[in-house]
């Protein structure tokens, strides 16, 4: 039955103008702040629109820029792409093993599960702040462990080529969230799985390997497409660990794409290459997560 | 009549038209602004008298200050409502992101005042800020009362006035830690004078054990010393051509103050350096501040440092000179740097003339000394300084005011450009090659005006200049 038929009931036409009456509070609101300045920064991104001149028209002049001059486009998407794939891989590994620790029957557990949920919480401008004096070269307490082992800690966020493992370290803070997701797939693996394959004779890693792994990952596939796209869009850390040195403190190695394009638009005042630039990652984004869906396929198992 | 009972699905249909009833209210879209455009260059606008608020009205202002600053404004403020009957919306805000937003939105406060006297002269270029010559006509404001430096950080290259400072601050005052200087065998009361002295004080000062720092004679790249202008100055020079339509970074003097600080990295490595600065404090209003304790014995900072630490318990034992000079040329001694918290008026404000009232008085000596003297910044004119040394009882600060102010050759560190802060970034970047990587000093600022000389040429170029 179309819509056209269905419509011609004069009752389903008055249920459908009071579903639209609930429902517009959040479509003016869609409409007012999400659709709008989405098509307005599309627009903005073929012209040099500024401060409060009226934007003119450059056509691609943005895009070639981007491409063919712009050598910090080019480090802030290789810095980003880095967080991307170790900073995703690691969260999964991480978030994975903590939730079969955390999905063991042992005294205490839920303290445990409180424990490791509890940074997922703090927000992340305290959470930058406490890393950046745990990781502090002389007297952050990171390197006063490691200097119990005779070894000399790096100076971690001002040290460019250590700076992004300290985001990297100071994200695994934060697996919270993956966490739990992953403890409530394992709730969801049924036990007689593991019986029957341990009457089989499989050992502890085999089961994990052949029965654990493949029934969570459909939990890992959201989490990938999730943490992507978040890791994409990184910004708070280089912005606050940048400090008064700038973001992308130290020497750029901090420079992610999102801090480069809020520094082209509140900081050089480019509004229409920022535009350009925040259509780009989009796209980006768009073409990783279609990538992941279309090969999920081949490592996402939703029953055995 | 049987009276009908309202049920559940009624009363849930009225309550949805009421509520999107009053979302479709509370749109309310910006009234278009015709987009101003800057006038071309030397035009001059007749005077006009500015209109006299009767009274009462009220206007939005955003200070980018915060503590003490903010509540020493503050004073002011009330002082000025209370007098003129305009009611002061007064919001201390941090946040350059926010000034844009509001400005680019059209809804901007009525009056703003930034640290960061770069943007003002960005906003401005693009046409966001008022241009206050009529204002400044009308009202008869005496500007040669204004120190240069001021009037300078809120002008446009010469086109228009857009900004009055609120404060001006020396930034380039030679601190030192007493304790450290005398524990090396140093006289505290002859601190170094020359860039040649405070190497060759800094050498005696820091320590390195096992190839470790320990302890930094000289706070090089630190403080204010990090700012792109000064060391240029320092050595004679700048970074700008005098009418500023051209980038000079490869000055001798600005190659030759890069090659000074070069030394530091090189006899310290650059690991260990980056790895001491970074793990020390540098906050003035905390006790553990590395010049403080004295593991960093001297550093370049502003003329605000002397309010804050004069207020620790207990006070720490530090002493100022001047900025140093290099021995081979003794007429630069007594150069400063300055630079100025200019106060803005946003093309689209609702209520401008309010705006510029409160600049007005703001401006006056019995208002502008006892809020400058609290901030730790000179007042902006001269009888305002007069006013404030008059009123200032800490030592250290009087000879700021009294000495560097009235006697300094005093250079201003903001240059409002259209390529101002793609320039202070190109030549931080540079900077950094030359400082941690060993580059060429000459070649890397070569680059940098290879780099940002066109862009200012172009941009100049659609301005009309």
């Amino acid at each position: 039955m179309g819509l056209a038929a269905i419509l011609k009931s004069r009752k389903t036409r008055r249920d459908m103008m009071w579903g639209l009456i609930f429902i517009s509070p959040w479509i003016i609101g869609f409409l007012l702040f999400n659709l709008y300045p989405t098509l307005a920064s599309f627009y903005y991104g073929f012209t040099n629109k500024a401060l409060i001149k009226p934007p003119e028209w450059v056509g691609i002049a943005n895009y070639t820029k981007m491409f063919t001059k712009d050598d910090l486009f080019v480090k802030a998407i290789v810095n980003t792409i880095y967080m991307v794939v170790f900073g995703v891989s690691l969260n999964i590994i991480f978030a994975f093993f903590t939730a079969l620790l955390l999905n063991m029957e042992i005294k205490g557990l839920s303290v445990y599960r409180t424990i490791f949920y509890l940074p997922t919480i703090m927000p992340p401008v305290a959470g930058v702040l406490l890393w950046l004096w745990i990781l502090n070269p002389r007297y952050g307490i990171l390197n006063y462990f490691l200097s119990l082992i005779g070894i000399r800690g790096p100076a971690w966020f001002a040290d460019p080529l250590w700076s992004k493992p300290s985001v990297l370290l100071m994200g695994l803070w934060g697996i919270g969230g993956s966490t739990v997701l992953y403890l409530a797939a394992l709730k969801g693996v049924p036990v007689e799985y593991y019986e029957s394959a341990m009457l089989d004779g499989a050992n502890w890693l085999q089961r994990t390997l052949k029965i654990t792994i493949p029934l969570v990952s459909p939990v890992t596939l959201f989490i990938s497409i999730t943490s992507t796209i978040g890791a994409f869009q990184i910004f708070t850390q280089s912005f606050i660990a940048g400090g008064e040195n700038g973001a992308g403190w130290p020497r750029d190695s901090l420079l992610f794409y999102a801090v480069y394009v809020y520094q082209n638009a509140f900081r050089y005042l480019k509004m229409g290459y920022a535009s350009a630039m925040a259509w780009i990652l989009f796209l980006i984004i768009l073409a990783v997560t279609f990538v992941m869906l279309r090969s999920s396929a081949h490592f996402t198992h939703y029953e055995m | 009549m049987e009276k009908r009972k309202l049920n559940r699905r009624d009363f849930l249909r009225l309550s949805a038209l009421t509520v999107t009833g009053a979302a479709l209210a509370a749109c309310n879209p910006p009234s278009p602004t015709a987009a101003p455009t800057l006038p071309p260059a030397a035009a001059t606008e007749a005077p006009t008298a500015v209109p006299q608020a009767a009274g009462g009205g009220t206007m939005v202002f955003w200070p980018e200050w915060g503590g003490k600053d903010a509540d020493a404004l503050k004073v002011q403020v009330d002082k000025f409502s209370s007098e003129s009957g305009i009611k002061v919306d007064y919001q201390p805000i941090r946040d350059h992101a926010r000034m844009i937003a509001s400005i680019s939105a059209g809804e901007p406060p009525d009056l703003l005042m930034t640290w960061d006297a770069n943007a003002v002269g960005s906003w401005g270029f693009e046409g966001a800020l008022k241009d206050l010559g009529p204002y400044i006509q009308g009202a008869k404001m005496d500007t040669t009362q204004f120190f240069d430096i001021g009037m300078v950080a809120g002008n446009l290259m010469g086109t228009k006035q857009i900004g009055i400072p609120l404060t001006n601050y020396i930034t380039s005052v030679l601190y030192f830690n007493k304790d450290a200087l005398t524990k090396a065998g140093l006289d505290p009361a002859k601190p170094p004078e020359t860039w040649e002295d405070v190497w060759a004080a800094s050498e005696k000062i820091t320590v390195m054990e096992n190839n470790q720092l320990k302890a930094l004679g000289f706070l090089v790249s630190q403080g204010q010393q990090g700012h792109p202008t000064l060391m240029a100055y320092a050595y004679g020079g700048s970074i700008w051509s005098d009418d500023f339509k051209q980038v000079t970074p490869d000055s001798d003097a600005n190659v030759e103050g890069l090659k000074w600080m070069q030394q530091f990295y090189t006899k310290y490595t650059n690991a260990e350096l980056q790895r001491w600065i970074s793990s020390v404090s540098q906050d003035v209003s905390v006790p553990t501040d590395v010049l403080y304790t004295g593991e960093g014995a001297m550093r370049i900072d502003g003329e605000w440092v002397p309010s804050f630490a004069e207020k620790l318990d207990p006070k720490p034992n530090i002493g100022m000179g001047w900025l140093p000079y290099p021995a081979a040329k003794p007429d630069v001694k007594g150069t400063m740097t300055a630079n100025s918290n200019p106060m803005v008026i946003p093309t689209a404000a609702k209520n401008p003339d309010a705006g510029f009232k409160f600049v007005e008085f703001i401006s006056k000596a019995e208002n502008s000394a006892p809020m400058c003297v609290l901030v730790g910044n000179a007042s902006p004119t001269k009888d305002g300084v007069a006013a404030q040394i008059a009123a200032t009882k800490s030592e250290m600060y009087k000879f700021i005011l009294q000495e560097m102010w009235t006697k300094g050759k005093i250079k201003s560190m903001t240059i409002n450009s259209p390529m101002g802060s793609q320039y202070m970034d190109a030549y931080g970047r540079a900077r950094d090659k030359i400082l941690q990587d060993g580059a060429d000093a000459l070649t890397e600022m070569k680059k940098v005006k290879d780099e940002i000389q066109p862009q200012l040429d172009e941009a100049l170029k659609k301005l009309g200049m």
